[in-house]
Order: structure tokens, then C-alpha cells, then sequence
């Protein structure tokens, strides 16, 4: 069998490495644009890690002060069950697109660990079962977790019958109306199991200690709105905050870290996009 | 700080001794009764002060307290002690005076979280227990009991307090109830006996509550690492590895256990704060319509009771004096008879009035008792809603965790264990 030469080899040869970049690139772009959305969810479940650990470490300086109002108290809860469910999404599809590697190194809730469609118990060693009865028990714990933030939720949004400022009465009378508000109380309630448990695992660690520090929530933190990533609509959005936008909204403003500041500003401005 | 049982046996002390009395103090004492309340009277001290910690207890030294809703306990048998309460009140301070008492605590510093859980917690550290033994609005007499992880009972007593005044007195939700000075002393008589433990046996505290919550959840793994004396105490028989992943499990879900119990204790904290502004104006209300009411009787009793003693004065001097006596005395004689007469017609005639008082101290009660029952219904409603569907998910848990245990020891554990709230599932002791 005689070599091809001349022309036509150099037009077959020329259709192939085109056959072939029509082929590669694509997948080169895919894979790219794969590496860059890993990258960019390691990065965001980070931030967001890095915000649930401040807000930890704050309060735990504030354990016990008693200047912990029950109304903050909920609310930091509902945040900080908001932003675990958001670093449990965010793992979940970090491990989807890029399997274990994807998230390494990364304190991944034990929800975001389980994936669908295990294969059948058969055949399986007993190592294997525990883990797959692990994630199930994951699973079901992060079920758990979203049943809890829908009750923070519902708390959140129940309107009391009686008014909920002003005190009570200085004798000499019937009481208004009005509640006080339960300031003063010791340690904030919330997972407070969480610290004491010892070897617990990452996320229940993570929500105790982040759910029994509670948060007192901060003022508005005006004075660092202006830079470092706020989207410039951020004033108007603000008009219709709820409890968790207006919690990311502070936290933004409050963030030094310029990186910091815009992953929080990027969550708060899908929070409001899904709202 | 004092602690009685208001009890019959008292008062039954007090009738046998009335014959040894001479009269005047006898009419004294007839006439006693219908100025103060009764039961349970006021044990507890005024203006207590309560305990707080000088500085900031490290968190190990934390001890977490759960408080149970409380037994509403029953109606007094006497109908003019019960006028005006019912069922549903109780039901409703059931649920109010333990959320109270939960606040009073929260601000001692004494404490790590306080709750108030719907049933007895496996994983309390401390578990406060109360009965409701009495409560009218202006008297309130508290049984509680305090019993940590161990099983060992803090102390058990009534607590009682008279409020004379309610309308004077200042409240303040979450801060300052009307019997303020009551669930202060139960606050402090708390802070006492955490005070008396070393910090040994605050950490053996912690542990066993971890443990009694890991042997609720996982009992083929953990039953044990405890063991129950003949006398029901509860103690380490030793401890698990710090790195057990069967433990890394029960705390997770344990974690778990405590946002759901913060999620019911959200739904207490509005219940009381729906509570409050009704609860407190109808004991206000209520105190002032017995004020009243117990003024008329005391007018009524005192007329009745001259009016009586005018008239039988009177025909005592008839009948003991002579005839130039009874002659000289026959206008005197009359005009008390005609005047006791007059007195006794009054003294019902203002006991008539007091029962207008007490048909307003029933609309009271009937009217309070209609605001409160929804509020108890709902806030039942909610804990029972979460409670249920979290003992499903814990039904499964535990189900996975036998499991995992089987397969990680290979050993096949025994029947799967009750629900969580059941007691823990602990050797005993003396059992071979």
C-alpha cells in the first residue's frame, strides 16, 4: 500500500485536525467553564463558611451578657440556618460537577455529602454500607435542617396578638399592651449541644456552636456601605428586606474583606433575584 | 424563704384549737378569714433578690436546664375558693408560669440555655419540674422539683406567695410577673444547689446527659456506658472515645434535637407573650373584685354578728335580771333587740351586694378562660405538630443507627429503642 501524498493528503489531513478541534473544543470550553464554576463554589462556599465563623466567634464573646434580645436571637438563627443551607446547595453541586475532589478541603455539611441513585446494597462490603447508611443519615439530618429554617421561617413571620414593644406596667393599673422583649437571657438557646458534643460531626458541630452563640445583630453599618462591591441598587432593594436579606445585607456592609464583601453582596442579590 | 403544703390539715389544727379561746378573740377570728386569703398565704419572701453570677461562668461550668410544662394540678374542692377558676386557666398558667420561670433563670448567668420542653427531656442536664397547687390570680403555690442527669434530686417543695395588691404591683413581661418575688426564690433556691456542685460533678452531670440521650438514640451502643443503682441514681460506668463515630452521630442529631426544642420554645415565647396582657389584667381585675367582695362580707359578718350578740345581749337581761330590773330596762331591751334586728337585716343585705362581686369575679374567669383556650390550643398544636414529625424522623434515625452499629461491630443489637423521650435505656447496677 503506496503513502498518500500531495494535495489530497494535505485536505484529508487538514478535515481531520478540523474534525478534531470541532470535537476538542467544545469540551475544552466546557471543561473550562467546569474549572472556573468549581472554582468559583469552592470559593463562595468559603466566604460563606468564613461569614458563619465570625458570627460564631462574635457571639461567643457575647455568651451570657444577657444583651440578646429574643427577637434577635430568632433571627440570627433563621441566618445562620440560611447560610447553612446555602454552603450544604453549594457542596451538593460542587460534589456533583466535580466528585470528591471538588470539595476538598472544604467543611462540608453532611447533607451535602449524600448523593442520589446509590447502587444496591449487594455486593458491598461492609465499609461501603456504613457509608452509604451515613449519607442516608446525612440526608435525613439535612432534611431535618430544612424542616427546622421553615420553622425559624414561620416564627419569624407570626404576627403576635398582643403588641410586642413597649413594657408592662408600674402599678397602679392594668397592663397595656405590650411585651418587653426577652432581653437578658444567658447563653443564646439554639443547638446548644452543639459546643458540649465534642465529636460531632462537621456540620452538627457547625450549627450548634453557630446556633448557640446566636447572633446580636448589628446596626446598619452605614459607614462602609458605599464601597467594596455594593451593587448600587442596593438601597432600593433594601425597602423590601426580610429577615434573612436584611442579615446579608448587614453582614455585606459590615465585611472589611473586599472579597468577602462582594460574595456576600452576590448572595444577597440571588437571595432577592429568588424572592 | 419558707415552703409549706396550703393544706387542710392547717386549718383543721386551727378549728379543733378555737374552743380553748375566749369569745372576743373567737370574733376576731370569725371575722379573720374573710379579710386575707386563705391559701396558701405568703411564704416566700418580699422583695427577694435574686442570685447573679459575679462573673461569667466558663462555658464547661454551664449546666443546660429544661423545664417541663408544668401539671396543672387540680381545682380546689371549697366552691367559694374555686369561684371564678377553671380548667382551661390552669391549663393556660401551665404553660405560662414555666416560661416565666425560664426567663427568670436566663438572667441569673448561672446557666447555660434554658427551655421549656412539652415532656421529660432524656438529655436534660437538669430537669425542673412543677405542679400548679394552687392559683387564684392572687395566690400561687408552686410544687417543683429539680433533678439532674443522675437522677438526683435537687429538692422538692412548694413555693407559695400572696399577692394583696395586684394593681399595685409593677409588672413587666419577661421580667417582672406578679409573683416576681416566688419564681425569684425557685430561681435562686436553683443557682443554690448548682452553686454545691464541684466542677466534677458538673462535668459527670454533662456526660450522663449526653449518654442518656445517646442510649435513647442508639441503645445497642451506648446502654452500657451507664448504669442505674437500686435507688435509681445513674453513673458512668465509663466513657466512650472521644473520636467514636457512633457518638459523632447521636451529637449530631442531639444538635439537632436542640433546634427543634428552640423552635417549640419559640412557640411557648409567643404564646406567653400573647398571654400576658389578658393573664395579668384578669388577675388585677379579679383582685380587686375579691377586695371588694371580701370588704362586704367582712361588713356583712360584722353586723350579723353585733346584731346577734345585741339581741342576745338583750334577752340575757331579761332573763337574769329581777323584775324591778327587767321594768327599768324594758326600753333598753328593745331598742337592742329592734337595733341587732336592724343590724342582722343589714349584714344580708350587704352579703346580697357581695355576690354581685362574685358574679363579676365568674364573668372574669369565664371571659379570661375563652381568651386563653385558644391560645393553649394552638401553642399544643404546634408542639404536637413538631414533636410528631421530628419522632418520625427519629424513629429512622434510630433505625439507621442500629444498623450502623451492626455493621460496624458486627454485632446484631437488641429490640429497636422507644421514642426519645422515654427514659434512658441504662443497666442496672444490681442487675447481673
Amino acid at each position: 500500500m503506496g503513502q498518500d501524498s500531495g494535495p489530497g493528503a494535505a485536505r484529508r489531513a487538514w478535515r481531520v485536525w478540523l474534525a478534531a478541534l470541532v470535537l476538542v473544543f467544545p469540551v475544552s470550553l466546557a471543561t473550562a467553564a467546569g474549572d472556573t464554576d468549581i472554582r468559583d463554589l469552592r470559593q463562595g462556599v468559603l466566604a460563606l463558611q468564613q461569614v458563619r465563623a465570625r458570627i460564631g466567634h462574635e457571639l461567643s464573646g457575647l455568651q451570657g451578657d444577657g444583651r440578646l434580645t429574643t427577637v434577635e436571637r430568632r433571627e440570627t438563627r433563621l441566618f445562620l440556618a440560611f447560610l447553612l443551607a446555602r454552603i450544604r446547595e453549594d457542596c451538593r453541586r460542587l460534589l456533583a460537577a466535580g466528585g470528591g475532589p471538588a470539595v476538598a478541603g472544604l467543611d462540608c455539611p453532611a447533607g451535602g455529602a449524600a448523593l442520589p441513585g446509590q447502587g444496591s446494597t449487594a455486593a458491598r462490603t461492609s465499609g461501603e454500607e456504613v457509608e452509604l447508611l451515613d449519607r442516608q443519615l446525612a440526608s435525613g439530618l439535612a432534611e431535618f435542617d430544612d424542616m427546622l429554617l421553615a420553622e425559624e421561617q414561620r416564627l419569624a413571620a407570626r404576627v403576635p396578638r398582643q403588641g410586642e414593644s413597649a413594657g408592662g406596667r408600674d402599678g397602679g393599673g392594668p397592663a397595656g399592651s405590650g411585651f418587653g422583649g426577652g432581653k437578658g437571657e444567658g447563653r443564646a438557646p439554639g443547638g446548644g449541644q452543639g459546643a458540649q458534643a465534642g465529636g460531632d460531626s462537621g456540620p452538627a458541630a457547625g450549627a450548634g456552636q453557630a446556633a448557640e452563640s446566636g447572633a446580636r445583630r448589628s446596626g446598619t453599618g452605614a459607614g462602609t456601605a458605599a464601597s467594596g462591591g455594593r451593587p448600587p441598587d442596593a438601597g432600593s432593594m433594601a425597602a423590601d428586606d426580610d429577615i434573612v436579606a436584611r442579615q446579608l445585607r448587614e453582614a455585606a456592609e459590615k465585611e472589611t474583606d473586599p472579597e468577602l464583601k462582594k460574595r456576600l453582596w452576590e448572595e444577597y442579590r440571588k437571595y432577592k433575584a429568588q424572592r | 424563704m419558707s415552703s409549706v403544703t396550703p393544706g387542710a390539715a392547717d386549718r383543721e389544727r386551727n378549728r379543733g384549737g378555737m374552743a380553748m379561746v375566749p369569745w372576743p378573740v373567737l370574733l376576731f377570728l370569725l371575722l379573720l378569714p374573710a379579710g386575707c386569703a386563705r391559701v396558701p398565704g405568703r411564704q416566700v419572701g418580699d422583695q427577694v433578690a435574686p442570685m447573679v453570677a459575679e462573673h461569667e461562668l466558663p462555658e464547661s461550668a454551664l449546666l443546660d436546664v429544661s423545664i417541663r410544662v408544668f401539671d396543672p394540678g387540680t381545682l380546689p374542692d371549697d366552691p367559694d375558693e374555686r369561684v371564678g377558676l377553671s380548667m382551661d386557666i390552669r391549663e393556660a398558667e401551665a404553660r405560662f408560669f414555666p416560661v416565666h420561670l425560664k426567663y427568670t433563670m436566663q438572667r441569673t448567668g448561672y446557666w447555660g440555655v434554658v427551655r421549656v420542653v412539652p415532656d421529660d427531656d432524656p438529655g436534660a442536664e437538669v430537669l425542673v419540674r412543677g405542679r400548679i397547687e394552687y392559683s387564684d390570680g392572687e395566690s400561687c403555690a408552686l410544687h417543683i422539683e429539680a433533678v439532674d442527669a443522675r437522677n438526683v434530686v435537687w429538692f422538692s417543695k412548694t413555693y407559695a406567695e400572696t399577692v394583696e395588691h395586684p394593681a399595685s404591683e409593677r409588672t413587666e413581661p419577661a421580667r417582672h410577673d406578679l409573683f416576681q418575688d416566688l419564681f425569684t426564690t425557685i430561681a435562686n433556691d436553683l443557682a443554690s444547689h448548682r452553686g454545691r456542685l464541684d466542677a466534677a460533678e458538673v462535668r459527670e452531670i454533662r456526660e450522663v446527659a449526653r449518654l442518656r440521650f445517646a442510649a435513647a438514640m442508639a441503645p445497642d451502643a451506648f446502654s452500657g456506658y451507664l448504669a442505674a443503682d437500686a435507688d435509681g441514681r445513674i453513673r458512668l460506668v465509663r466513657l466512650p472515645a472521644r473520636d467514636d463515630p457512633m457518638l459523632a452521630r447521636v451529637s449530631a442529631i442531639r444538635v439537632r434535637d436542640g433546634m427543634l426544642v428552640d423552635a417549640i420554645n419559640g412557640y411557648y415565647d409567643g404564646y406567653y407573650r400573647d398571654l400576658w396582657e389578658p393573664y395579668t389584667n384578669w388577675r388585677i381585675f379579679r383582685g380587686r373584685e375579691l377586695d371588694t367582695m371580701r370588704r362586704l362580707q367582712r361588713q356583712a359578718l360584722t353586723r350579723q354578728i353585733l346584731g346577734i350578740a345585741s339581741i342576745v345581749g338583750a334577752i340575757a337581761i331579761g332573763v337574769a335580771g329581777d323584775s324591778d330590773t327587767r321594768a327599768r330596762t324594758s326600753t333598753l331591751r328593745d331598742v337592742m333587740v329592734m337595733g341587732g334586728a336592724a343590724a342582722v337585716y343589714s349584714g344580708y343585705q350587704k352579703s346580697r351586694e357581695s355576690e354581685i362581686n362574685r358574679d363579676a369575679i365568674e364573668e372574669l374567669g369565664s371571659s379570661f378562660s375563652s381568651e386563653a383556650e385558644p391560645l393553649v390550643m394552638e401553642v399544643e398544636g404546634q408542639t404536637v405538630r413538631l414533636t410528631g414529625s421530628a419522632e418520625q424522623q427519629y424513629s429512622r434515625w434510630r433505625q439507621l443507627l442500629r444498623r450502623i452499629y451492626a455493621r460496624e461491630t458486627g454485632l446484631a443489637g437488641p429490640a429497636p429503642a422507644g421514642p426519645p423521650d422515654q427514659p434512658a435505656d441504662v443497666h442496672r447496677a444490681d442487675s447481673p
